[in-house]
């Protein structure tokens, strides 16, 4: 008798905690917040891999410049996009 | 009691992780935001209710509780307490509710985890693929592997664990193996929320990276635990024998190794999309075909479980995911479509593609080298299985072009290289290989493999230092610091690249044993009587004394070796063959002296009731660099999972910016 007890016990809770967000309905309903994160500057140059200080612009090994990535996906950026067209994730300071 | 308890929780596990499967789906497509707050609730719950269930499983073993099958089957009244929790693992039903229990744990890590704006789309899906894998597991627990099964009545005491699986080695292996296994589950559902998200992206590649390395690492860990251990209790010598249950943790490994590599050119410059997506739909396959070719008894192999019904619940499951999701990605192939296209075929990208394609290979060959004796028991109606020749004659030169290309591809640039600029960093590597070669063929090793494998050793190994020395030399001279603190500045600014390297450096260290005791193993055999000194291959060996001695759960039959070295070392080794009487078998306990030369490895072979004993002596040259390699790929694997440094560099690029 006593397992059958524990387990309608366990089921209950389980039945209790699937139930009650959807009981509390859209009252508590928050948007999704929306993305929008800054831009950051490479931390490695993307030709050769090589790690840049921040003030770096251009590759001291191979002198590529050392452009802009998406803070995101890590992908290399023009530094024109407004969104990134890896991940889409919206950039700041986009002009 | 307490059994149905745990039968319980693993019900409600998989009622909560199949509708939260189902609520994750609806809610997102739906846009229905407390839908999926209520399936994250059931992701919870079915964590809760696993952990709950492995939580009885562990107080059943302890308490050893033989009423119930499986504690009966894996435990004894004598079984230390160490093998009693390994017992958890040690089983077919419990191994699988240790595994969804990983899963469930990884899942509850990713449900935290992952729960930024930019994760949020991705999410559901995420969280669904787990929860789906959970339910399948669950399904199977509750229907044929039911770990919580009672007997009719309840015996004194339990069969034990099969002695070959006392041994530290077997703690660690099995559950490393599955840890592997288990979490390579993640990298699969952040392929799959991917596709199924509209976003096949790189966006998902950088969280997905270090739950790969940590796969990866586990796997790695359980391979090289899993061949220590057949050298050390197998009593036979080698450490890998080409078994389908080896050879199954090998595949998803070697195609796991492909998606890492294939991931890190994705991440750098947003090509090999498709292609890693497969390869990590693909691992994820071959850790699931894995446990099918050791549940299912489809392929006879040293591993004996039982033949059962099991396997074909994987096979579907198998059948499904795979079919399932690569359809999916070829639906959405579009979207997975590259930025660039390959520059050059002479450039680093390439590089990566060539080693992928090898790595593929080498996982093609030793996979249909396992199901072979299946095939021609479908056409011919025996098994055939394929001897280790094969897979030395096949795997073996692919090996060795994988190696070899550890030492090009990391001279190669990004985009483009030209040969002048290849020729001129592989010069030095180059030279030192024929050196080593030289030095090789003068003392006369010239067997062609040694000369191959250590002149490729040489080649790599040297064209890695010189990497370190010219990121090295390079701050010493912009910073003006000393050596020590410049190579580890260079190292800690790019732990990604230099933590490659470490393991590319184990890897190496590895085949250095594996050509070395491939190559000048030798093997005596001799008959001796206690008090006997005998000298053989620069060793005198001393058979001090015999043991005969009765043990709760044995027989033990010990030799007592005193063997010494020319140069006045010596060790005591002790050899045994002992009698369990739970299974009724002679188990062999070899004794090693493990030198950073060689190993020397005595096997008790034979023994006579007046202590006359067959010893078998093996000579295992490079053996110990073979662990020392598995070692150093360990530390080179959490160099380059270790967060700290992208964390730094990326705050210092806010501050920068801000």
């Amino acid at each position: 008798m006593l397992p059958i007890i524990i387990f309608l016990l366990m089921a209950g809770l389980t039945v209790f905690m699937l139930v009650y967000p959807l009981w509390q309905g859209s009252s508590a309903a928050r948007p999704l917040p929306a993305a929008a994160a800054p831009r950051v500057s490479a931390g490695k140059c993307v030709t050769c891999g090589r790690a840049l200080e921040p003030d770096e612009r251009f590759c001291p090994q191979c002198g590529t410049p050392a452009g802009l990535r998406c803070p995101q996906c890590g992908r290399a950026l023009a530094g024109d996009e407004r969104f990134c067209p890896g991940c889409g994730t919206k950039l700041e300071g986009s002009r | 009691m307490i059994a149905d308890i745990g039968y319980g929780a693993l019900l409600l596990a998989f009622l909560s992780a199949g509708y939260a499967a189902l609520a994750f789906v609806l809610g997102q497509r739906r846009r229905y935001p407390e839908l999926i707050r209520s399936a994250e609730n059931g992701f919870r719950m079915a964590a809760l209710w696993v952990a709950a269930s492995s939580l009885i499983m562990l107080y059943l073993l302890v308490s050893r509780d033989y009423q119930v099958r499986y504690v009966f089957e894996h435990v004894s009244n004598t079984l230390p307490l160490a093998y009693v929790l390994s017992a958890f693992w040690a089983g077919q039903e419990g191994s699988l509710l240790f595994w969804l229990l990983l899963v469930s744990m990884a899942g509850l890590v990713v449900l935290y985890s992952q729960r930024d704006a930019a994760a949020q789309p991705l999410r559901p899906y995420l969280l669904a693929t787990i929860a789906i894998v959970q339910t399948f597991m669950a399904l199977v627990l509750i229907l044929p592997s039911n770990p919580f099964a009672l007997l009719a009545n309840r015996p004194a005491d339990g069969l034990g664990l099969n002695p070959l699986l006392e041994n530290v080695g077997m703690i660690f292996h099995p559950p490393t193996l599955f840890i592997g296994y288990a979490l390579y589950t993640i990298p699969f559902a952040f392929v799959l929320a991917g596709i199924l998200s509209g976003q096949p992206s790189d966006a998902w590649m950088a969280r997905v990276r270090r739950w790969s390395l940590m796969a990866w690492l586990f796997l790695s860990i359980g391979i090289i635990l899993g061949a220590w251990w057949a050298y050390i209790e197998l009593g036979w010598g080698g450490y890998w024998a080409w078994d389908p249950v080896e050879n199954s943790s090998l595949i998803p490994w070697l195609v796991g190794t492909a998606a890492l590599h294939s991931a890190a050119v994705q991440s750098r410059r947003g090509i090999f999309r498709t292609w890693t997506a497969v390869l990590n739909i693909l691992t994820f396959g071959l850790c699931i075909f894995a446990t099918f070719v050791t549940r299912s008894g489809v392929i006879q192999s040293v591993h004996a479980f039982e033949r059962s019904s099991l396997g074909w619940y994987f096979a579907a499951f198998l059948a499904i995911a795979m079919a399932g999701s690569l359809g999916l990605l070829a639906a959405r192939r579009r979207a997975f479509a590259d930025n660039y296209a390959l520059e050059s075929y002479l450039s680093r990208e390439a590089g990566f593609l060539i080693g992928n394609l090898l790595l593929v290979g080498a996982a093609a060959v030793v996979f249909l080298g396992t199901i072979f004796p299946a095939i021609t028991e479908l056409f011919r109606g025996q098994q055939v299985a394929l001897d280790a020749g094969f897979y030395n004659r096949s795997f073996g030169p692919i090996g060795l072009a994988i190696i070899l290309l550890f030492g090009v591809c990391p001279v190669l640039l990004w985009r483009r290289t030209t040969l002048t600029q290849l020729a001129r960093r592989l010069i030095v590597p180059a030279a030192i290989a024929v050196l080593t070669i030289v030095v090789l063929i003068v003392i006369g090793r010239r067997e062609p493999i040694a000369l191959v494998g250590f002149g490729s050793v040489a080649f790599v190994a040297g064209n890695i230092l010189m990497e370190f020395g010219r990121g090295a030399l390079a701050r010493m001279r912009s910073a003006g610091e000393n050596p020590v603190t410049a190579l580890l500045r260079v190292v800690g600014r790019d732990r990604r690249r230099y933590g490659g390297l470490i393991v590319h450096l184990g890897v190496l260290l590895i085949v250095l044993g594996v050509v070395g005791s491939g190559v000048y193993r030798q093997e005596y055999q001799t008959v001796m009587k206690p008090g006997e000194t005998l000298d053989i291959a620069g060793y005198t060996v001393q058979y001090v004394q015999y043991v005969d001695q009765e043990l709760p759960d044995k027989q033990r039959f010990a030799t007592i070796l005193r063997v010494s070295r020319p140069n006045g070392a010596a060790r005591e080794l002790v050899p045994e063959k002992n009698f369990h009487w739970n299974v009724e078998q002679w188990v062999s306990e070899v004794a090693v002296w493990s030198r950073p030369a060689e190993d020397f490895y005595v096997i008790l072979a034979g023994l006579s009731s007046d202590g006359t004993a067959t010893f078998q002596f093996l000579q295992e040259p490079l053996m110990l660099w073979m662990w020392i390699g598995g070692g150093v790929m360990v530390l080179g694997t959490l160099l380059a999972w270790w967060p700290a440094g992208e964390r730094r560099r990326r705050s210092a690029a806010d501050t920068a910016e801000g």
